[in-house]
């Protein structure tokens, strides 16, 4: 897979030249924007230009539909010592905190998926566009039994109230890596405008603009009973891994450590703790475990290479429960005819109803009635007579 | 029924160059065409979308990106209320302006008060004729003579025709039209009327925000080397003649009485239009009739026009119509602003380039009546009339 590239184009407008940056692996969406070793390098590069410009902002964005997903996870095994995973957090904090310090306002218009150290970059940027079209984005680090290593632990608590950085850093990932839409990071106060997709790069160029003559003043969020907020959130760890694993409540100790100490200290707390973080037990299964289902799974492991033969209609033998069950699946899925078929009329109509009251509520009312009319049942055989797949379902 | 047409506001893209090195190589064509639309409605806030009659859009080749009835998708994606309908039409390269005039026709039977008309060319994915299957019938039976379908054949026939409009003559007009374009681009008449669109290119994203086919200082010395494409030892070149381009635009017309009903500035007002047909291998000569017509039918003489807005597939073709007009190939009223030789002729989008920088030049000189005329590809003339209301 190519390397994810940051490449700088220059955009002249009314206030000066603008900084144009794009993250860009030069794949489709189905390949991800990801940071590894290369894409850390040519960030390194990009700041070059960045920090030596006459620049009057600055708006990083992702290739269509993709901002980032975050750290390459096909590069953690080659991390060999604990020194080792500290410098890489390090290094990636140090290279996303020269965006914080560039010296005009930055944006990051987050127009796609925007997963762990993506949201963590376009932390460091001063401001964030979101689009509603945004389906993924979270902070999912501890999901994998690690924390995030880039920032996220000490920014997010000061950008959000500490109640809502700790859905985001800990519990979110903790439901099955529980992801947030574009609606959903704005109310929570990740992004400062939700705006349509369709001339998303151009209105996020717009807003950056506005910065330039006025700078968004934000006010530290208000954290609350920071004590009480901690509590709860603990009581929701400790329901959910018993004390299994150490990641979260790592997680919990550096955003309650981000509420009242310096940054520098706060980063540095951060790496070390992704260092020791990184060689648990927890954190390895938990990579080992993504990969194969994110990545293995995904490409279909066994699958034969043949195209699969088109199913046009579906028998089912037997009307009871289980056939119901089958026939209401093959019916949302394939929406083809489906036949059932028993002894009697009497439990073949009761198969037909139950398929038909089991069609979820929120279909469309044509949809159902649709759906609906494709189910039949009999009481003999030949209903089976051109079904491209029928299935034993006798219980 | 009969009722006044009048035009209120036209944008277009930056105009780019079709092919892999060109900006828009990436973007879809019916994209282009949203972000014309989108801000064409954006500088008329007073237009509720919904008092939309018709979105009519333009393309030559109406497949793929430009398929799908295009005033309709367009509509749709551009975020127009479904129950504004839009459809698409063709005259090659006076698609737009033909989306315009058809639009007039609404208008004026009172069919619709207000319609969206404009058009688009990727000509980078759709090559010019790249789908088309030519009847044998126009070989066969002689109906045509084979160079009428590649255009810069014709402008060597108009050579052929015209021998005192030699290569220098049409080289002159094309270092004419990129100073003139130079200085437009220094002056208000692009930032008025082309809106800058982010697009995703191998590059990442980029503005497109300049028209790629400006050249800064052309010398008669530089264009006098370049290649004759279309015939060993021709005279049309890609510095007397407008490069393969990728544009959209769009405009807004609407009854004069909707117009003043909801608070639109217009700016102009159609007088006439006319479209002529003439020998296709000669399909340069089309406007000469069509700009002859227009004017008898608006009851003027040509004296009375204060600014020409021409297009400019090739110098050659403009030079045939001043002569064939009367009119000075330097005259101060003639493609001010540079034409398409500097910026570019997506094929079915220069219309309303041509009319929305005619509406900025009749303002800039307080003048009253200007003319927007065309070529068109298998020997067609389009020309329109229109009084500034300004």
């Amino acid at each position: 897979m190519n390397p994810t590239q940051f490449k700088v184009n220059r955009v002249e407008t009314e206030l000066g030249p603008l900084a144009l940056v794009t993250i860009d692996n030069g794949e489709d969406y189905t390949r991800p924007n990801v940071f590894g070793r290369d894409a850390l390098g040519s960030l390194l590069d990009a700041l070059d230009q960045l920090e030596n410009g006459d620049w009057v902002a600055m708006v990083l964005t992702g290739k269509p539909y993709v901002f980032a997903a975050g750290a390459d996870l096909t590069e953690f095994p080659r991390i060999s010592t604990r020194e080792e995973a500290v410098a890489g957090s390090r290094t990636g904090q140090e290279l996303f905190g020269r965006i914080r310090a560039l010296p005009y306002p930055t944006v990051a218009a987050i127009n796609g998926a925007c997963i762990g150290g993506g949201l963590e970059i376009a932390l460091h940027c001063d401001a964030r566009t979101i689009s509603t079209a945004v389906r993924h984005l979270g902070q999912s680090e501890v999901f994998l039994g690690i924390i995030p290593g880039w920032g996220g632990t000490q920014l997010a608590p000061r950008l959000i109230p500490l109640a809502d950085a700790v859905k985001l850093v800990v519990t979110n990932p903790l439901k099955q890596n529980r992801l947030l839409d574009g609606g959903k990071a704005f109310e929570l106060g990740l992004a400062d405008r939700l705006l349509e997709p369709v001339e998303f790069v151009d209105d996020s160029i717009a807003f950056a603009l506005e910065l330039v003559d006025a700078p968004l003043e934000r006010s530290a969020p208000d954290h609350g009973d920071v004590e009480r907020v901690l509590r709860g959130a603990e009581a929701q760890v400790d329901d959910a891994v018993h004390g299994a694993a150490p990641a979260p409540y790592c997680a919990l100790e550096l955003l309650e450590l981000a509420t009242h100490e310096e940054l520098q200290d706060g980063l540095r707390a951060e790496a070390e703790a992704f260092g020791e973080l990184v060689f648990t037990r927890q954190a390895q299964a938990s990579l080992y475990a993504f990969d194969v289902i994110e990545r293995r799974a995904k490409k279909g492991v066994g699958v034969p290479d043949a195209t699969p033969r088109k199913i046009e209609k579906v028998g089912v033998v037997g009307a009871g429960l289980m056939a119901s069950q089958l026939a209401t699946l093959f019916l949302r899925r394939l929406e083809v005819p489906v036949v059932l078929r028993d002894l009697t009329q009497e439990k073949v109509d009761e198969g037909v109803e139950a398929v038909r009251a089991s069609l979820p509520d929120n279909l469309a009312e044509e949809k159902r009635r649709f759906l609906g009319s494709l189910v039949s049942g009999s009481t003999g055989w030949a209903v089976f007579d051109g079904c491209d797949l029928v299935l034993e379902a006798v219980f | 029924m009969e009722r006044d047409v009048v035009f209120v506001d036209g944008v277009r893209t930056a105009f780019g160059r079709a092919g892999e090195k060109g900006i828009f190589w990436r973007t879809r064509a019916d994209d282009m065409a949203v972000k014309a639309v989108r801000e064409l409605l954006r500088r008329s806030p007073a237009l509720p979308p919904e008092r939309i009659g018709d979105v009519i859009l333009a393309a030559t080749a109406q497949v793929g990106d430009q398929g799908l009835t295009l005033g309709r998708d367009v509509a749709l994606l551009a975020g127009i209320p479904q129950s504004v309908p839009g459809f698409a039409v063709d005259r090659m390269c006076a698609g737009a302006l033909t989306a315009v005039t058809a639009a007039a026709g609404e208008i004026s039977w009172g069919a619709a008060d207000v319609v969206v008309a404009g058009g688009v060319e990727h000509m980078g994915r759709h090559p010019m004729g790249a789908d088309v299957d030519f009847n044998p019938r126009f070989v066969a039976e002689r109906l045509v003579d084979t160079s009428a379908v590649t255009m810069g054949a014709t402008a060597e026939n108009l050579h052929d025709r015209f021998p005192h409009l030699d290569k220098s003559s049409a080289d002159r007009f094309g270092v004419r039209s990129q100073q003139r374009a130079a200085a437009a681009w220094q002056n208000g008449v692009m930032r008025e009327t082309v809106v800058p669109m982010s697009v995703f290119t191998d590059d990442g994203w980029k503005r497109a925000d300049r028209d790629e086919f400006l050249r800064p200082d052309p010398t008669m010395d530089a264009l006098a080397t370049l290649r004759t494409p279309f015939r060993i030892g021709g005279r049309v070149t890609a510095g007397n003649s407008a490069g393969l381009t990728d544009g959209a635009t769009a405009c807004i017309l609407a009854a004069r009485e909707t117009a003043q009903e909801l608070g639109l500035q217009a700016k102009l007002r159609l007088v006439s239009y006319a479209f002529a047909g003439v020998e296709p291998e000669l399909m340069g000569l089309g406007p000469i009739p069509a700009t002859k017509r227009a004017l008898e039918l608006a009851g003027l003489t040509l004296d009375e026009i204060d600014l020409f807005e021409l297009n400019e597939p090739f110098a050659i073709q403009v030079l045939t119509w001043c002569d064939g007009l009367g009119v000075s190939p330097d005259d101060e009223r003639l493609n001010p602003y540079g034409g398409a030789i500097a910026c570019g002729h997506p094929l079915a989008a220069t219309g309303v380039r041509l009319i929305s920088q005619l509406a900025y030049g009749l303002r800039e000189r307080r003048a009253r009546y200007g003319l927007t005329a065309l070529c068109i590809g298998m020997g067609m003339g389009a020309a329109a009339v229109w009084e500034n209301l300004q």
